[in-house]
């Protein structure tokens, strides 16, 4: 019975976080002017990432070392400060592309814009960062985390072709704007492939004593979270393909996407998304903080605790304020909030490598995972996935900037 | 016993006779000469040592960067070898963390900055 | 002789070459046994000259490349403690020749 509870907050809590705005806005995108053709993209995107978690929380539960520590340990200093560097830098962006999200779904809702909210949101997450514990954090952006399952029941009201849908799952050319194909591709991957999760994963499963004991199930947990998460995305594209391709509407601004849920539930559907929008990305901009906050406590050896009080883990606590303080300074400059999503995504892809190949190589190595190391399937899985994304990443990303 | 040094000393989490975290493996020092093996002398923690490990000019900058941060004129904080207690995932060390010099940054950070905001 | 303290971070991925100027590998590894409360060196272990072998290596030796053989290209060398002069930490240098050195396996 224990075990079911332990499954199901599991499941729950790897759900709050990945539908956000960066798969919200590359799954809309891809099915407004795609219809369901990248709908291989998700699939692709949401395989590696569970066997990424799965991983995570392997090494977190055998090595007793969070995903950060473990890489300083192994690589040492000057390599370990490659990753540091760049995924501390991507996250700032994606963290400015959620704050973003929090303050469209305001805007939404109150007409007030949406850059005068930026320091409202940021505000809000640290005030839970700062007095909340890491379960309170966890669970509750996951349990409120479900109202995007909204876009699951649209997409069934909506009766797509589902044969149509299944034969998507896999790879096919694209018919007209190969270019633009090729970005939204791996947009969605580096959407669905977000480096700081397992950052954060393997420090929650660090703080609460994973052992070897807990490998099964936290297989399980990765899977069917993960899955969830990629079924909501894959909902979010048809819902998008259904409503925009017919009415031949192009997807050029965030309001746009906005609009998606109101033909299938009326006025219902508009304050639904704004929920559905501003509550996925408050949880995702949490998960970020803290993420960064994980990887340079756990690189310096510093305290790092979400469950201790501030003054205990100092350090640790001024880099989250820090984070969320640089990425509201990022959208009160008044970026254009799809793009910088759309962008940030796509560079995710990109960085791939330097977050993967290492975590891939700590999977190989007995002295951390002892008996657990990877199969040869995991290594291949992953592997070439991430070298699809990286490869499309760099194809496409110059000739989109050069293109717009 | 055998060590090797680079993979089980050199970056790893040092923690307190409490097990609280005190910092990583930085440097090593060792006391050399011609005649007689090289013995570990200290281990070494901060930002200098870090950025001694850098190639320039990355090491210049965070020199700098190392000063500002650090209270002091960030000395390297040193461990002697025989405080050593245990060798293994992490490094148990025979300190106090709670008054060592090791934390001294944390304690500026919480002092001066932390500590000023409501809630802490 | 009076001894010097040595920054043992410091002496990674320098290059070791012997009395006449030939290379020896980079420092890769320093062994050492603990004796009651001292740690003691023993031996420095080299690794290969090229700098794309070495940053290769370990991702060599993941399954889909280990079929192919790739992980058994790297090789080392050891010098004992008495063989490598460290008087210029910046420059070290072989007390003997290359090959009197130990060969290792990876």
């Amino acid at each position: 019975m224990k075990k079911l509870l332990e499954i199901t907050l599991g499941i729950v809590t790897s759900i709050g976080g990945f539908l956000e705005v960066g798969s919200l806005a590359t799954s809309a995108q891809a099915g407004a002017a795609f219809g369901f053709q990248l709908i291989w993209a998700i699939v692709l995107g949401t395989v590696c990432l569970i066997f990424l978690v799965e991983m995570s929380g392997r090494l977190a539960a055998v090595s007793k070392q969070t995903l950060a520590g473990a890489m300083r340990d192994r690589f040492g200093y000057p390599f370990f400060l490659v990753p540091l560097v760049a995924m501390s830098l991507l996250a700032l962006l994606v963290m400015a592309s959620e704050l973003g999200g929090v303050c469209l779904s305001l805007q939404l809702v109150t007409g007030i814009s949406f850059p005068w909210w930026a320091p409202v949101g940021a505000f809000a997450a640290w005030l839970l960062l700062w007095k909340g514990t890491f379960s309170v954090v966890e669970k509750g952006a996951s349990l409120f985390g479900l109202v995007t399952i909204v876009f699951v029941i649209a997409a069934f009201r909506l009766h797509p072709d589902w044969t149509r849908a299944a034969h998507a799952a896999l790879p096919s050319m694209p018919r007209h704007e190969a270019m633009r194909y090729w970005f939204f591709a791996v947009s969605i991957l580096g959407a669905s492939i977000a480096p700081y999760l397992l950052y954060f994963y393997s420090a929650g499963a660090v703080e609460d004593k994973w052992n070897e004991t807990d490998v099964p199930v936290n297989r399980i947990t990765a899977t069917l979270g993960m899955s969830f998460g990629g079924v909501l995305a894959v909902a979010v594209l048809i819902v998008a393909a259904l409503v925009f391709v017919p009415r031949g509407i192009r997807i050029e601004r965030f309001d746009q996407i906005a609009l998606m849920l109101t033909p299938i539930m009326g006025r219902w559907g508009f304050y639904l998304f704004a929920a559905a929008l501003g509550i996925a990305c408050f949880g995702a901009m949490l998960e970020i903080a803290l993420s960064v906050a994980y990887l340079v406590a756990q690189g310096f050896g510093w305290k790092w605790s979400e469950d201790a009080r501030p003054r205990d883990a100092a350090r640790f606590s001024l880099v989250y304020t820090a984070t969320l303080v640089g990425g509201a300074l990022i959208v009160m400059m008044g970026v254009d909030p799809l793009a910088i999503t759309l962008m940030s995504m796509a560079l995710t892809g990109a960085f791939l490598p330097i977050a993967i190949v290492p975590f891939l190589i700590l999977m190989n190595d007995s002295r951390f995972v002892g008996q657990h190391t990877n199969g040869w399937i995991s290594n291949t899985v992953v592997c070439a996935i991430v070298g699809l994304a990286f490869v499309l990443a760099v194809v496409s990303i110059p000739l989109e900037v050069m293109g717009s | 016993m055998d060590i090797a040094l680079v993979r089980d000393l050199l970056d790893k989490q040092l923690v307190d006779r409490e097990g609280e975290p005190l910092g990583r493996v930085d440097g090593i020092v060792m006391s050399y000469s011609a005649d007689a093996p090289p013995r570990i002398t200290h281990l070494e923690l901060g930002a200098q040592t870090l950025a001694r490990r850098l190639p320039n000019p990355f090491r210049s900058i965070l020199a700098w960067l190392g000063r500002r941060l650090s209270p002091r004129a960030s000395e390297p904080y040193r461990i002697e070898a025989e405080r050593i207690i245990q060798l293994g995932r992490v490094i148990k060390i025979d300190i106090d963390g709670a008054r060592s010099a090791a934390r001294e940054t944390e304690r500026w950070v919480r002092d001066h900055i932390i500590s000023r905001i409501p809630g802490s | 002789m009076a001894a010097q303290s040595i920054h043992l971070e410091l002496l990674l991925d320098r290059e070791v070459r012997d009395a006449s100027g030939r290379r020896a590998g980079r420092i890769e590894e320093i062994r050492a046994r603990k004796d009651g409360d001292e740690i003691i060196v023993e031996s420095y272990h080299l690794g290969p000259e090229a700098l794309l072998e070495r940053l290769a290596a370990p991702v060599f030796r993941l399954s889909p490349f280990r079929a192919l053989g790739l992980h058994k290209h790297a090789h080392g060398r050891r010098a004992q403690w008495d063989q490598m002069d460290l008087s210029n930490p910046e420059r070290p240098v072989l007390r003997c020749s290359v090959d009197e050195l130990v060969k290792l396996v990876r």
